[in-house]
């Protein structure tokens, strides 16, 4: 897998044009390959600022910028306080994590026995996997959506498509668990630790054959993934060769699970006691065979002789968080003036916190061309309507919750992100398929989805027993206080929080005459209708009056190209 | 290794029918099927052009009543149209055309227009917002609706829309809106917009919305180009579009000069082309705003003049060339329109040299196959109007929709009543005969109604009326046209009768009282002292 890999997403289903359903397939969508880059754009204005501190302002069009990469979603009132603060205190607060969980994954199905009971700490039972894997599916959509305005679910998800597992693969709704929170608390930490706690991770040694591999039948599944995908990246200077992807399989024999603990646990019997030799690209090394329990420690010594190839590693990590945050195409410029320095710092002690904190205090982070070129994730998309326009989500219920989890699950997956089930080990091809990486996201099959979507939970909404999952106009208009009373006003401040990309005065007029004002030529006539709903807002004629209006106005919005951008 | 389908099942499996259910698949029953095929085999083909005339039309200055010229020009003076520049209509020397309106008079002439007085509903509500979206959603004055009343008719003819569309018999969008202004008439059940918005069917990015900003040679201006193009080629309609506006035509040479700037006009150009195209498409919407005159309606020195003036001389051309256009184009056996305004305007002027938030005002519905008649009877000034004065509704607009939909769609009565108008309303004869006027529809009746006697009203007074008897109703209006109470309401004998009104507690002013009978109505003035 890697870069030159297949262009690949998961098969979802897809209606075309006739009606007819068929599964998606990208490689035959002519428009998409018409359209993508068939090479990385070279003919663009180029960034030239380096990761120096920014010292520029930091205002509302940085702290906007800052949140929209950091955070699936924010809301109006984010957006202030964001850009009340300084850049260092902005930046702080959304990298100062807390990984605790404090709402574990439950039953959520109203008809199961153990029905808003937890699983994670409860003896592991095969026949409950199916129900422990749907609520995790959904729980992990959740929490992406109902974020804590930090960027730990934003890294939680870059570690998953970085460290990919399939829960359809994996299957353990335990294991899988235990994954992910091992993914949710190393997110800000120690990147080789981190290596070191994935190799040994049950789900881990599912997914990629650990558990198989064994001196008599070693399996190089999971140590091919570990330099090529996880550390040391597919690049020409990574010049590891099939001797040592064999070498590192044969010192990761014997790791098994317990199989009621659902802990990884070594056995000696199965561990190949034979020395290791790997090639010049590592010096010539070799890591000797152990016998006993201490044939575990040869794993250590696996990560710490790779971690030799400090710059490599760094760089490729860099780069790879690059395209996560930044943008997917790395120029010369940007490669000696980013990439490297803060490979370099990040090398030194393999610290994730301080390598994000270099980036988004960067210059180059708040450089005007990397600003509105992101085009958003499904998640992004969910999520920048979710907290921006004040979605209104039913969580009476256990049930009711999961419903609403479950629609996050539902509008990742239809639009080729389905949570825990990436395309491959490879995760996301729209993180690593080069020329069109983030473009994938944009295709015949997703675009239209993309803005009918948002328009459904915009007027019909998502039904949930008797309540709904819908945007909630008033509350959006109302976030924008005494200026929402002003069609100009609330235009603009509702383009500043949700378009990726500026649009005209003359733009926003349209929007305006279109919506707010439904062709009248008096902006009072708005003014008055809100003002009208506010001094008496149980009045649901007046009421509707209003919220009709900024519902044509958001469905100017998510019609717009810049909507999909960020 | 995958060893596991409930979730890969599930998922897709769920997602799309429930997503997609949400926007409104209407299962209908076999037997109501079959009347649905009956009635597009009858009303195949024919298209409905609906003009929206945003802002509130001055109806007394559109369609003037000049057999109350004296009146008029107590209460209207300063922007009343000289009779003498009113243009006449045949057969009625009773009730004349703005100065403005000579295409619309040619219409009119030609039996190809017909106008329908005083239209308007209940309780009038003064706010354009709530105004147009009452038009639009054909709700009571105090009733909330969220969708529109062609939305709610096409989601009848074509249920289950958008999600199984295009289909083999309806390749073709089923409304196509001229401009990006989504309008909430187009709003079916469940929000989805019937309508596909188009601003030039030529242009590259010209769909959904209207709005392409310049793209800079940035990282932004790239990937918003490429979102762009994917949007533009993903647009479901966008062939059927693009090859139907190539296929037709304009053959009129009626329509304004560029110069003139008549968006109305250009609008209806592309409308006759699309359907000269061949898109099977029944319903085209368009609009033009500009008609809330507050100020300067006139020209200081020439009333004739002016901005009113101009919003007719645009809407009366554009809709003369499109007529025209459709005749030689062979299309006009099956094309018809009509205009709407939310509101007419207050009877008296104001000192600005405009007129203020109305009440019922006109409204016209054109084509080949109308009944080119004038509906209805001039509104009844007063001698002494207040400031509040407003012309009495004497036609429901929900009538006029009613009668577009029988008349015709060809929707039957049921559906009419129960899915599309949510009530009952009573035809008007709009269309000609010869298009299966519904058995309920008669002419004329030999209904009167007489002024009340005394009047002025002290305490009480008669309204005499003839009836051939049945189901009627004399309702009494202030003189803002809000209902105030039921003079009488229930069975009459036939012949003629004298109704007793007692005032009771009601205040000093000018009044209406409307009788109705089935789909006449008749109003007159009555003054309580």
């Amino acid at each position: 897998m890697g870069n030159n890999a297949k262009l690949t997403t998961k098969k979802h289903q897809a209606i075309d044009i006739s009606g007819k359903i068929s599964e998606y397939d990208i490689t035959k969508d002519i428009i998409f390959n018409k359209f993508a880059n068939t090479k990385l754009p070279d003919h663009l204005d180029e960034p030239q600022s380096g990761i120096a501190k920014h010292t520029g302002v930091f205002a509302k069009e940085e702290a906007q910028h800052l949140l929209n990469r950091t955070l699936f979603g924010h809301d109006k009132a984010l957006l202030d306080t964001t850009k009340s603060k300084t850049l260092d205190q902005a930046v702080n607060d959304l990298l100062n994590t807390n990984p605790a969980i404090t709402n574990f994954p439950v039953y959520w199905n109203e008809r199961d026995p153990n029905y808003g009971a937890t699983w994670h700490d409860k003896p592991y039972d095969p026949n409950l996997d199916n129900m422990q894997s749907s609520s995790l599916i959904y729980w992990l959509s959740g929490n992406m959506i109902f974020h804590d305005n930090t960027i730990l679910e934003k890294m939680v998800f870059f570690w998953h498509n970085h460290f990919a597992t399939e829960n359809d693969v994996v299957g353990t709704g335990i294991d899988h668990f235990n994954h992910f929170k091992l993914l949710r608390d190393n997110a800000m930490g120690n990147f080789k630790d981190f290596v070191y706690k994935i190799t040994i991770d049950p789900a881990m040694l599912k997914y990629l054959n650990g558990i198989y591999n064994t001196k008599n039948a070693p399996d190089e599944n999971y140590a091919r993934e570990l330099m090529e995908l996880f550390t040391l990246g597919k690049d020409p200077a990574s010049q590891y060769t099939e001797n040592d992807v064999k070498a590192a399989a044969r010192i990761l024999t014997g790791w098994k699970i317990n199989a009621t603990s659902r802990q990884s646990n070594f056995v000696p019997n199965a561990h190949d006691v034979l020395n290791k030799q790997f090639s010049s690209f590592f010096g010539n090394s070799s890591i000797t065979g152990k016998s006993g329990a201490s044939g575990a420690n040869e794993t250590q010594e696996l990560i710490n002789l790779i971690f030799t190839k400090s710059d490599i590693i760094a760089q490729f990590m860099v780069r790879k968080l690059y395209r996560y945050f930044v943008y997917y195409n790395i120029t010369a410029d940007i490669e000696t003036n980013v990439i490297i320095p803060l490979a370099n710092d990040f090398k030194t002690n393999w610290e994730i916190k301080p390598l994000l904190e270099n980036l988004f205090k960067s210059a180059h982070f708040y450089d005007s061309l990397n600003r509105g070129c992101y085009i958003k994730t499904p998640f992004d998309l969910y999520g920048s309507i979710n907290k921006a326009c004040k979605t209104i989500h039913p969580v009476s219920t256990v049930f009711r919750t999961y419903k609403s989890y479950e629609l996050a699950y539902f509008f990742g997956t239809t639009m080729s992100l389905q949570m825990a089930e990436p395309p491959s080990v490879a995760g996301w091809p729209a993180f690593y398929q080069t020329p069109k990486f983030h473009e994938i996201w944009i295709n015949s099959d997703t675009f239209p989805k993309r803005v009918s979507y948002c328009v459904y939970l915009l007027f019909s909404g998502y039904p949930v027993q008797t309540e709904k999952v819908i945007i909630d106009c008033i509350s959006l208009a109302e976030q924008f206080g005494n200026d929402a009373a002003d069609p100009n006003k609330l235009v603009a401040g509702i383009c500043d929080l949700m378009l990726g990309a500026d649009i005209s005065i003359t733009s926003k007029n349209t929007i305006k005459n279109g919506s707010l004002l439904t062709g009248v030529s008096l902006d009072s006539y708005w003014t008055s209708a809100w003002n009208d709903f506010q001094a008496d807002k149980t009045n649901t004629i007046k009421k509707n009056t209003v919220n009709i209006r900024i519902q044509l106005l958001l469905k100017f919005i998510f019609e717009l190209p810049e909507f999909q951008l960020m | 290794m995958k060893r596991r389908t409930f979730i890969k099942s599930a998922a897709p499996a769920i997602m799309i029918p429930s997503l997609i259910s949400g926007f409104g698949v209407k299962a209908f029953g076999s037997n109501k099927f079959l009347k649905k095929l009956a009635r597009r085999a009858a009303a195949n083909g024919r298209v409905f052009v609906v003009i929206e005339l945003n802002g509130g039309n001055d109806g007394l200055n559109t369609v003037i009543p000049v057999d109350q010229y004296s009146n008029l020009s107590n209460a209207r003076g300063n922007v009343l149209i000289p009779e003498n520049k009113t243009l006449a209509l045949n057969g009625t020397s009773k009730t004349k055309l703005h100065p403005a309106m000579s295409g619309m008079q040619t219409l009119f002439n030609d039996k190809k227009l017909c106008i329908i007085q005083n239209v308007g509903y209940p309780d009038p509500n003064f706010s354009h917002f709530r105004s147009m979206d009452i038009w639009k959603s054909a709700s009571n004055s105090n009733q909330n609706l969220t969708d529109g009343w062609l939305g709610r008719y096409l989601n009848e003819d074509y249920a289950g829309y958008p999600d199984n569309f295009p289909t083999p018999s309806m390749p073709d969008p089923l409304a196509v809106q001229i401009g990006s202004v989504v309008s909430l008439s187009l709003i079916g059940p469940n929000a989805t917009n019937m309508a596909m918005n188009v601003t030039d069917p030529d242009e590259f990015y010209a769909l959904t919305n209207s709005i392409i900003d310049p793209a800079p040679n940035t990282p932004s201006g790239h990937e918003l180009t490429f979102i762009r193009k994917v949007a533009q080629q993903t647009q479901t309609y966008l062939s059927v579009i693009k090859d139907a506006s190539a296929a037709g035509s304009n053959l009129s040479t009626l329509y304004p000069a560029a110069n003139e700037n008549n968006e109305l006009a250009e609008a209806l150009k592309i409308v006759a082309r699309l359907i000269k195209g061949g898109l099977k498409t029944p319903l085209y919407y368009v609009g033009i705003g500009g008609f809330d005159t507050h100020a300067q309606q006139v020209d200081t020195t020439d009333t004739t003049k002016g901005a009113h003036a101009k919003l007719l001389t645009n809407v009366s051309k554009a809709m003369h060339a499109f007529v025209d256009d459709c005749e030689k184009l062979g299309i006009s056996d099956r094309v018809a329109g009509m205009t709407f305004s939310e509101f007419g305007r207050r009877v008296q002027s104001n000192f600005s040299l405009g007129t203020d938030h109305g009440a019922a005002a006109p409204l016209f519905v054109f084509g080949k196959n109308v009944n080119p008649v004038i509906i209805g009877n001039n509104p009844v000034i007063n001698s002494n109007t207040s400031v509040n004065d407003n012309v009495p509704m004497e036609y429901d607009f929900r009538q006029v929709y009613a009668s577009v939909l029988q008349q015709w769609f060809q929707l039957d009565d049921e559906t009419t009543d129960n899915d599309v108008m949510l009530q009952n309303f009573d035809n008007l004869p709009i269309f000609k005969n010869n298009l299966n006027f519904l058995p309920t529809f008669k002419a004329e009746r030999g209904l009167l109604m007489a002024q009340n006697y005394p009047n002025p009203v002290k305490d009480k007074c008669f309204i005499p009326i003839n009836t051939p008897g049945g189901q009627i109703s004399i309702l009494l209006y202030d003189a803002m046209g809000r209902k105030i109470k039921n003079i009488f309401e229930g069975t009459m004998p036939s012949g003629e009768q004298d109704i007793l009104f007692n005032r009771e507690s009601l205040p000093t002013g000018n009044y209406y009282y409307q009788m109705s009978y089935k789909n006449e109505r008749i109003t007159k003035t009555m003054m309580i002292q």
